[in-house]
């Protein structure tokens, strides 16, 4: 393990983009297993009990999801407070194993058993209590490894936190480039102006991740054990039990080389190809939006209109839609798995600090999408959230003022 | 203990008896077995039904009231005011159990049930402000608290702590004077997409010549995983019922007192306190839903019943050494019925402001809830909802109204119920009501489905409630537009509020025995091992939800009970059974 004292500037700014895209691609295997569970009743494949109870894993995932959302953040402020910038690039999903110290894969899967034990293994503590010594079973214990410099999330943490602490002068971000909850709609994010709240900005993300040495339930890793725990017993009762769609792990709209995960499921049915694509854009737009919110350098007015619109538009736009692709057939063969969001990210720019520049790239982009939408929710046999997707992304468009004035604003209102 | 009544026996012999397993009993026994005292709660209602199955039960069902997911399961039961005795009507149900003869009616109910009304209540824990204490010193109307708000303060916050509430700290630190010792045990609630709307439009926009801030409501809600329960999904539907317990109920505190070796004894409705000739209260009877009879004694016996029930069963319990009924030496029992009366101003808005998504709200403007008006009339607090016009039995109104008169069906119903509920939105406030002693409860001749005489309820507004009505239309009227909602019809008369179901006073505290029934300990002036816990113990009422207040009086007394029951011990001829 890297001795804290030596850690430089330099070193720490690289872990911290580590922490983000572990962060990062963890949001997305969680959404992903929360947008496979199937929410609605479905004739009577899923009786009233059960369609509660999934409805309840599923709301408890995509909370997890959304602290991981708020650790991204939290990254980010962290990197910016160091004299960074926001980074939000990771590879596409399938990672293998070693891709990580944490020596477990980064996937896509539908919620399942094999799906939550992975879940448990990222947010097991490097220190297990005694009542929680079986996870050790079902989750293997990491070996300590000297080419390493972390075998867990919150040890990684602990690096970042010591490295702050014994580097002389780290903070050194303008106080007013942070984001606090007035730009960005997360109540709980930390603005990091020294390094006392450098330090509460790393316990909240390790006390949410996997609590402390007295409390190991009120976390994600304690929340996912009950999960494994319900899902266990309910197969127990009914072994025919399936709460999720049966989606392809690690869904891509194409598998080339500039995808960079060959390993990755390409999804097949064509009309299912394009709604994913659509997501895959609003996706990665709505990533480069956050990213100029946390940028130091952006237009004040920009960054809270971005930030605050990008929080919409998960909410609004692509939780239906990834919930949507998750009942839409993968192949174009009958009875055969279903798709699911590929949150696949491909090369872009990221937005320029310039906010004239930035508004229209956003803009044109947006209403590029927005046209997509509507051609997709026009075909007959279109799920019915495509509509409110459209829906969702016409009002987005008038949300912000990002649009106003801009040519391509003007343009969006007749698409 | 007096030998001339029954004996009990030895396994009916408890340290503590507490009538009432709603949020105070649930917190006193919880504290006390933890300390391992012999712990009896007994409770009118049932425990009955798993969570699941009272969502499933309140989702079936064409009537959709409060009590509609906690029907008894024996259909000739009507423990409490909200259980339906006819589907169709609600009132019917408060009637069939209240007797109300006065032109005013008491409209707050509660449920009779293991775990009490925070079953349906909202969850909403604002403080008592310290004016609240002190209404009498400070505005020369109504009467002073026994303690301040700096005695009750660490108990607040063990309180928080115990229900588990979400709050914002910078917000509320010394809200009108409300300092905070402790930070809130989980950060806020995230705000409703309409709070947001509103909080950015008074921001700019003073109102009245006043600038609102639209503060997060501390709520007894989780906002992350707490206590071994959930946070929040945002099912909006806390009242009637959390589907999945992210908002604490009392049942929470029950559990934890039974895995403690408290028992409880469901389906079991006191009717009489036994007063022995020193004075002290031991036994207490109790009438089983299966008609049999009980008796158990404790060596300090708690009511917890509700403002209603306690003076009720105090009353009912007149006898040797308790002619006026037990703990009214004072005649205060039953006296100085409050509540919280409220109005709503229901709108539409411009733009979509997505009710439903969330809890019912989520925000307050806590602006008015202190002043020197306050010498002349009521104050009031606001609430932001996030319920559309669910008062006005929105959504399910919208859609028989849309098939129903307009004849929409299929995609077009669906269109039009999303532009129309996407709209509506609401303020409401709640009026601070002064004590009178002719606001009462009182024993009816008419009596109840197990044969008890029924409350009968006397209540009426004065001026200092009914004028502090304008004056909150008129600010909610403004904030409505503000947003760039228009307002519909709002309705002045004064006589046509709602209850806010805070049924508060009934045995109010004091230091003076003949004009309280409790001291400040919550224990009786007249008998020194009863104790009288919940929002009965009120003697004014502010404008706060009741409940965080109630939580943390009952921690205060659980632990002088802790402290006071070395001096009652049992007695010799039933420790010996």
């Amino acid at each position: 393990m890297t001795l804290a004292a030596s850690i430089s500037r330099s070193d720490l700014l690289r872990l911290l983009t580590e922490a983000c895209e572990l962060e990062h691609g963890l949001a997305c295997s969680y959404l992903y297993a929360a947008m496979s569970l199937r929410q609605q009743p479905h004739g009577k494949k899923l009786p009233a009990e059960q369609l509660l109870q999934v409805r309840q894993w599923a709301s408890q995932v995509y909370f997890i999801a959304s602290q991981e959302m708020l650790h991204l953040a939290q990254a980010w402020n962290l990197l910016t407070a160091l004299g960074g910038t926001p980074y939000y690039l990771r590879p596409n999903f399938p990672q293998n194993t070693k891709y990580y110290p944490l020596h477990m894969r980064l996937a896509l899967e539908p919620y399942g058993e094999r799906a939550l034990t992975r879940f448990i293994g990222y947010e097991k503590p490097a220190q297990l209590l005694k009542e929680h010594a079986f996870v050790d079973e079902f989750v293997k214990p990491r070996a300590a490894d000297a080419g390493n410099n972390f075998r867990t999330i919150g040890e990684l943490y602990d690096l970042i936190e010591a490295g702050i602490q014994n580097l002389p002068g780290a903070i050194i971000g303008e106080p007013s480039s942070q984001v606090g909850p007035d730009l960005v709609d997360f109540p709980d994010i930390v603005r990091v102006v020294d390094v006392d709240s450098a330090r509460r900005a790393v316990h909240r993300v390790t006390h949410q991740g996997e609590g402390n040495e007295t409390d190991r339930a009120d976390c994600h890793f304690g929340i996912f054990l009950k999960l494994r725990e319900g899902l266990e017993e309910e197969r127990r009762r009914n072994p025919q039990f399936a709460p999720a769609y049966p989606c392809i792990t690690n869904p891509a709209v194409n598998t080339s080389e500039e995808y960079g995960a060959p390993h990755a499921t390409q999804i097949q049915n064509s009309y299912t190809r394009d709604v994913s694509s659509l997501f895959d854009g609003l996706y990665s737009l709505m990533l480069r939006m956050l990213g100029y919110t946390f940028s130091p350098c952006g237009s004040a007015g920009l960054r809270c209109a971005f930030g605050q619109s990008a929080i919409v538009m998960m909410a609004t736009v692509l939780k239906p839609l990834g919930e949507a692709i998750a009942a839409l057939p993968a192949t174009d063969q009958a009875a055969a798995s279903t798709a699911g969001p590929p949150f696949g990210l491909t090369r872009h720019v990221v937005l320029p600090v310039d906010a004239n520049s930035a508004r229209i790239l956003v803009t044109e982009r947006l209403s590029e999408l927005t046209s997509l939408a509507a051609r997709l929710a026009s075909v007959p046999s279109a799920p019915s959230a495509l509509a409110r997707v459209e829906s969702a992304l016409r009002r987005l468009a008038g949300l912000g003022d990002f649009g106003s004035g801009s040519p391509a604003s003007r343009s969006m209102g007749s698409t | 203990m007096d030998a001339s009544k029954a004996n009990v026996a030895a396994r009916d012999s408890f340290d503590v008896v507490i009538i009432g397993a709603g949020v105070a009993g649930a917190l006193v026994a919880h504290v006390l077995s933890q300390k391992s005292v012999k712990v009896l709660l007994l409770e009118a209602g049932e425990s009955g039904g798993e969570r699941q199955d009272l969502v499933l039960r309140y989702a079936a069902a064409t009537f959709k009231g409060l009590g509609t997911a906690y029907t008894a399961s024996e259909p000739n039961k009507i423990p409490g005011p909200e259980q339906p005795a006819d589907e169709k009507d609600r009132k019917v149900a408060r009637d069939a159990y209240y007797d109300q003869q006065s032109p005013e009616k008491y409209l707050s109910t509660y449920e009779r049930r293991v775990g009490g009304s925070t079953w349906h209540w909202l969850g909403h824990t604002p403080r008592n402000l310290p004016n609240d204490f002190r209404l009498h010193t400070e505005y020369n109307v109504g009467v002073d608290w026994p303690i301040g708000y700096g005695d009750l303060e660490p108990w607040y916050c063990k309180a928080e702590t115990e229900l588990g509430v979400a709050g914002d700290d910078s917000e509320w630190q010394n809200v009108h004077g409300a300092f905070r010792s402790a930070p809130f045990p989980m950060t806020k609630v995230w705000p409703s997409w309409s709070d947001l709307q509103f909080a950015r439009a008074l921001k700019d926009t003073p109102i009245k010549g006043q600038t609102l801030a639209v503060l997060s409501t501390p709520s007894a809600r989780n906002s992350q995983e707490y206590d071994g329960r959930p946070p929040c999904a945002g099912n909006a539907s806390c009242v009637p019922i959390c589907p999945i317990g992210a908002k604490y109920d009392a049942s929470v505190h029950v559990k934890k007192a039974i895995a403690n070796h408290t028992q409880l004894r469901e389906r079991s409705v006191v009717t009489n306190l036994e007063v022995d000739r020193d004075g002290t209260v031991h036994r207490v009877r109790y009438k089983k839903w299966d008609g049999a009879a009980g008796i158990v004694s404790g060596r300090i016996v708690v009511v917890a019943a509700n403002a209603i029930e306690s003076a009720k069963l105090l009353l009912l319990s007149a006898g040797d050494g308790a002619h006026n009924g037990v703990a009214n030496s004072s005649d205060q029992v039953g006296r100085n019925l409050m509540d919280h009366l409220q109005k709503a101003v229901l709108a539409t808005s411009r733009e979509p402001t997505f009710p439903f998504r969330g809890p019912p709200s989520t925000s307050g403007i806590e602006n008015f809830r202190d002043g020197r008006f306050r010498e002349r009339r009521g104050a009031f607090r606001l609430s932001v909802g996030n319920d559309g016009w669910s008062r006005n039995g929105s959504p399910y109104n919208d859609v028989a109204h849309l098939v129903q008169t307009e004849g929409l069906f299929g995609e077009d119903l669906r269109t039009r119920l999303f532009h129309d509920v996407s709209r509506q939105v609401r303020v409401s406030c709640s009026v601070e009501v002064l004590a009178n002693p002719d606001n009462r409860v009182q024993l009816s001749a008419l009596r109840d489905s197990f044969g008890i005489q029924r409350p009968e309820i006397h209540f009426a507004t004065d001026d200092y409630t009914r004028t502090a009505f304008g004056p909150a239309l008129d600010i909610m009227t403004a904030i409505l537009r503000a947003i760039d909602a228009t307002p519909l019809a709002v309705d002045r008369n004064p006589l046509n509020y709602s209850g806010a179901g805070h049924v508060m006073g009934t045995c109010r505290m004091g230091f003076d025995k003949t004009k309280a029934v409790v001291d400040p300990d919550c224990r009786s002036h007249d008998h020194r091992n009863l104790y009288i816990i919940g929002g009965s113990t009120f003697p004014s009422c502010g404008t706060a939800n009741p409940t965080i207040t109630i939580s943390a009086l009952a921690l205060r007394a659980a632990n002088h009970i802790l402290a006071t029951l070395p001096q009652f011990p049992a007695a010799p001829e039933e420790s010996a059974k």
